[in-house]
């Protein structure tokens, strides 16, 4: 909970930072470092509880999710300077806490039969998904600055939120990086399910939209890299591909009918 | 003799350019000056501010000799001029409002762009100068100091500095808002216009690397391209070449557009989907606007940047009342402040003359009372003393009180006359 307001207040607070109200550039970072440290502890606790680290939980794995987008997003504040992107980023971590919060634990089973590679292939997954999710709300910014671009004012967004260029090239790198680690969860997962006769992975509905996902990350950074479609076009396709990979996560944690074991009870 | 600071000057408000670049004051010219300056017997202190828009003298003069006409003979004669040249476009100030004077100027609230920060290291290099070369004192060097934390405070409690306020600036920012750093990229000119060319400058300025130029007159880019380390191509070669700039500065004299929409998609093509930045200054255009359609494509014409300009000046000139309560309520604080330093001066002076008469009457009294013990003769020293003391407590009190409300200077010298100080 206490994760959640944090988060709340940073991205009230950057939000704030970019619409001129504010001139306190780095509490927003602050906010978020604290509430990632609650949210790591949060989860530690958890994994105590359950006594393995990091469960497999629904809820864990939520939290999780939540953090390593979060440390994405304080790393790329840190390390390139990213300006404006907590009022974007912090909210949503805000309201998947929340949800994270509000969902009830999946059954005890779902920590059973941990080995290397399912551990390798749900952190690669979450962290994979941690990095859509700060590419796509790089591209949310992308297109509220090139908005701000068009209508030829300096207004407080456009001075404190990054450049153009800037935000395209973090939204390249960490959806580069998601579709990186969401192919070796997808690697790891197809072996896994192969070593295991009693479930057919195919016509399998989660490994169907897995590959949706994955395909569709692959065109928009083929897209990108031979600049086919324009910078404008990547950017709402990849907010579209993370609403699509959410839609994926989610069913996961709550649908049972699939190959996977999280979505438990 | 009581002193005051006073100021004498032009600026870009009371003399055109002419008179002003006659009068202006290189910095190796400055040394002669001054010390010529406080040669004079009624000048103690000052101080030469010489930019492009103002030549100002601060000084520290005699009360009540006639500092106008002094100081702005003086002026003229620094430079061998006549001072029927001027006119009336010296302005002078003195006491509060030369005070209140420079810490605007200081504070940019009197230069050509409102708010400008320019001004404030000009005011600083000047007084350092002033100051080395010792020809300020217990009254400018505070002054100055003051007026460069009035000016700081300005900067940082009001938004008079906030926001671009010339047409290369505004551009540079917006270029900067395209590409973050623009250490790696490559402005090509297309004209060789002075404001062309002044954006040139300001993006070199952060850190533009390359420098691409062509012009009608293939000879004139390629002076323009000397100047600035960069290359120049012919103008029939512009599509071909268009691909390698990121930031297009077009600035031509040409009667209509000459870049269409379907050149630039092609070098688009070739640039793989870099964004372009396009500044438009010519006027009539010279860049086809249906080119913002494109996608990375930014185009700001003329009209766009100076839309930017205006509203931040409008922003500026709204500040301006809040910058004024600052600068009155800072330069009556120091005025009185001086005031007190002043004053204390004279209380000492009068001090001195009340002991000094004590001391002579005690000399011609103690001598005729033989019969005093020496316990007796000490109480009599303390009596006359304690006597001195409350006799001048009342008016010293008065005049330190009028001190710091600025009395009229008019009032200390009637107190000295009173006492023939």
């Amino acid at each position: 909970m206490v994760a959640a307001v944090l988060y709340a207040v940073g991205g009230a607070v950057e939000f704030a930072h970019l619409l001129g109200y504010t001139r306190k550039k780095n509490l927003a970072g602050h906010t978020a470092l604290v509430g990632g440290f609650f949210q790591l502890l949060f989860l530690v606790l958890l994994s105590l509880q359950k006594g393995v680290f990091p469960t497999a939980d629904r809820v864990g794995v939520l939290h999780l999710f939540v953090l390593c987008a979060v440390s994405l997003y304080l790393a790329t504040k840190y390390a390139f300077k990213g300006g404006g992107l907590g009022a974007f980023m912090l909210p949503l971590a805000f309201a998947l806490t929340i949800t994270g919060l509000l969902v009830k634990e999946g059954l005890p089973g779902a920590e059973s039969g941990r080995t290397f590679l399912r551990i390798l292939h749900g952190l690669s997954a979450v962290v994979g998904c941690g990095a859509f999710a700060l590419s796509s709300t790089t591209a949310f910014a992308y297109l509220v600055q090139d908005r701000q671009l068009r209508q030829k004012r300096l207004s407080p967004i456009l001075k404190r939120l990054a450049s153009v260029g800037e935000l395209d090239r973090l939204s390249y790198r960490a959806m580069s990086t998601g579709f990186l680690l969401f192919t070796v969860a997808l690697a790891v997962g197809l072996a896994l399910a192969m070593g295991n006769p009693e479930h057919p992975f195919f016509p399998d509905w989660m490994v169907v939209w897995s590959g949706v996902v994955w395909v569709l990350y692959a065109l928009l950074i083929h897209s990108h890299f031979t600049a086919s479609f324009g910078r404008r076009k990547v950017a709402i396709l990849s907010i579209l591909g993370f609403a699509i990979t959410l839609g994926l996560f989610f069913s996961l944690l709550f649908v049972r009918d699939s190959l996977h074991k999280l979505a438990g009870g | 003799m009581t002193m005051e600071i006073a100021v004498i000057g032009i600026n870009h408000r009371s003399a055109p350019v002419d008179l002003r670049e006659k009068l202006a004051m290189p910095e190796r010219e400055l040394p002669q000056h001054l010390q010529r300056i406080t040669s004079d017997p009624d000048i103690s202190e000052a101080c030469i501010l010489s930019t492009c828009n103002r030549v100002e003298l601060y000084c520290v003069v005699s009360e009540g000799a006639d500092a106008y006409a002094k100081l702005s003979l003086l002026l003229a004669r620094l430079k061998g001029l006549e001072l029927e040249a001027f006119g009336d476009s010296f302005y002078f100030h003195s006491g509060l409002d030369a005070v209140t004077h420079l810490f605007r100027v200081a504070s940019g609230l009197d230069s050509m762009v409102l708010g400008e920060t320019e001004v404030q290291g000009q005011v600083r290099h000047s007084y350092a100068l002033a100051h080395s070369l010792g020809a300020t004192g217990r009254f400018l060097n505070p002054l100055f100091q003051r007026a460069l934390s009035v000016s700081k405070r300005i900067r940082s409690q009001t938004a008079i500095s906030v926001g671009k306020a010339s047409v290369s600036s505004v551009a540079v920012e917006f270029a900067k808002k395209v590409f973050g750093s623009l250490s790696e990229r490559t402005a090509l000119i297309i004209g060789v216009g002075e404001t062309a060319e002044l954006t040139l400058k300001s993006a070199l300025a952060e850190g533009v690397r390359g420098v691409l130029v062509t012009n009608r007159t293939f000879k004139k880019a390629q002076e323009l391209a000397r100047a600035y380390d960069g290359e120049a191509f012919p103008f029939s070669q512009l599509a071909e070449n268009l691909h390698r700039a990121d930031i297009l500065i077009s600035g031509t004299s040409a009667p209509h557009f000459v870049l269409y929409s379907s050149q630039l998609s092609s070098a688009l093509k070739r640039r793989r989907g870099k964004p372009i930045l396009i500044i438009d200054i010519a006027v009539p255009r010279d860049i086809d606007p249906s080119v913002q359609e494109l996608e990375g494509v930014y185009l700001y014409n003329i009209d766009d940047l100076e839309a930017v300009v205006e509203e931040t000046l409008r922003h500026r000139q709204a500040e301006l009342p809040h910058c004024e309560a600052i600068i009155e309520e800072e330069s009556l604080e120091f005025f009185s402040e001086t005031r007190a330093y002043n004053v204390s001066e004279l209380i000492s002076t009068l001090n001195r003359t009340f002991e000094e008469i004590r001391r002579s009457e005690l000399e011609w009294l103690i001598p005729k009372l033989t019969s005093l013990s020496e316990e007796d003769r000490k109480r009599v020293e303390q009596m006359t003393h304690r006597l001195v003391r409350k006799i001048l407590h009342c008016p010293i009190e008065a005049l330190r009180k009028y001190a710091a409300d600025g009395a009229h200077p008019s009032f200390f010298e009637t107190v000295k006359r009173l006492f023939k100080l």
